[in-house]
């Protein structure tokens, strides 16, 4: 089970509106590479993972993300905070707008809805831990990209934040192959898959 | 009057953003280091530094707690009529920070 602490993991506080960058920025709470995305396939995948201390990386990283899916939400709510008509139809926003109003969706950037497609889960140690390993190489390379187009500090400091986490949590992902690798037979890590072969 | 109540006015003031900036320096040491020892359980060096910063935050919740309101439901001010865990604003508001 879960508790919330009324808290984000980082500051957001953005004091001036920007439609422009919130469609950009949405990607990361419901696109490919987004935070949804990794909280979910981690989730997903620690059922069946054989060896507690790599379930216990799922969870923990799993949970870390759902703080920074709320971290993004917090960022597109704040950037499209009170929008006039006017603001809306200028920046281009009226296309999510009209759907969504002013609340938040998780959609990609191209409006694209979230969907499951997007990780996978597929009970097999190696395949799915290189997965992560590559998903939060993908999520860095957003923040990367998103970087290079927002300009207002106060949207960069907890970009630069998440894209941190991004790089820690690669670490520890690698470290959790390095045991699960381990535990297989060193000649032949496929000889058998211990998420089902027993 | 003394109702025998505190006053339940919650604060934005730059001294409730310190303290709050504190307890999230301490809980950003602590998930570290949580996950640190999810592929090392047996440092006890990390081990001991866990225990350590996880009394320290629960010391710098409860006294956040007391004197701007709750963060988590586990460490409430009862001393007060007020539910403010939903009275309050919520963090995604940028008044947290």
């Amino acid at each position: 089970m879960w508790n919330y602490e009324k808290r984000l993991q980082f500051p957001v506080k953005i004091t001036q509106t920007n439609p422009e960058i919130a469609q950009v920025i949405i990607s990361q709470y419901g696109g490919p590479d987004g935070e949804l995305g990794a909280s979910m396939r981690y989730l997903s995948q620690r059922y069946t993972m054989p060896y507690n201390t790599v379930a216990g990386v799922l969870t923990d990283i799993g949970t870390e993300e759902l703080a920074h899916f709320e971290m993004i939400g917090a960022i597109v709510y704040q950037l499209t905070r009170n929008l006039s008509p006017e603001e809306i139809a200028k920046s281009g926003f009226d296309k999510y707008y009209v759907d969504h109003t002013l609340a938040l969706w998780p959609q990609a950037a191209g409006g694209i809805p979230f969907n499951a497609c997007e990780f996978q889960s597929k009970g097999d140690v190696i395949t799915d831990l290189m997965e992560d390993m590559a998903a939060e190489q993908k999520a860095r390379t957003t923040y990367d990209n998103i970087l290079r187009l927002v300009k207002d500090p106060e949207v960069c400091e907890p970009i630069r934040f998440l894209r941190a986490r991004e790089i820690v949590h690669f670490q520890r992902f690698g470290e959790a192959l390095r045991i699960a690798q381990e535990n297989l037979d060193s000649r032949n890590f496929y000889a058998f898959n211990p998420e089902f072969d027993k | 009057m003394n109702t025998g109540y505190k006053t339940c006015n919650a604060d934005s003031g730059k001294e409730r953003r310190q303290l709050l900036y504190e307890i999230n320096k301490i809980d950003f040491v602590l998930k570290e280091l949580n996950l640190y020892l999810d592929t090392h359980p047996y440092d006890q060096q990390a081990m001991e530094a866990f225990k350590h910063y996880n009394m320290a935050k629960t010391k710098m919740v409860q006294e956040y707690t007391e004197k701007y309101g709750p963060l988590v439901l586990s460490i409430l001010d009862m001393d007060c009529r007020e539910w403010k865990w939903a009275t309050q604003d919520w963090p995604w508001e940028g008044g947290y920070n």
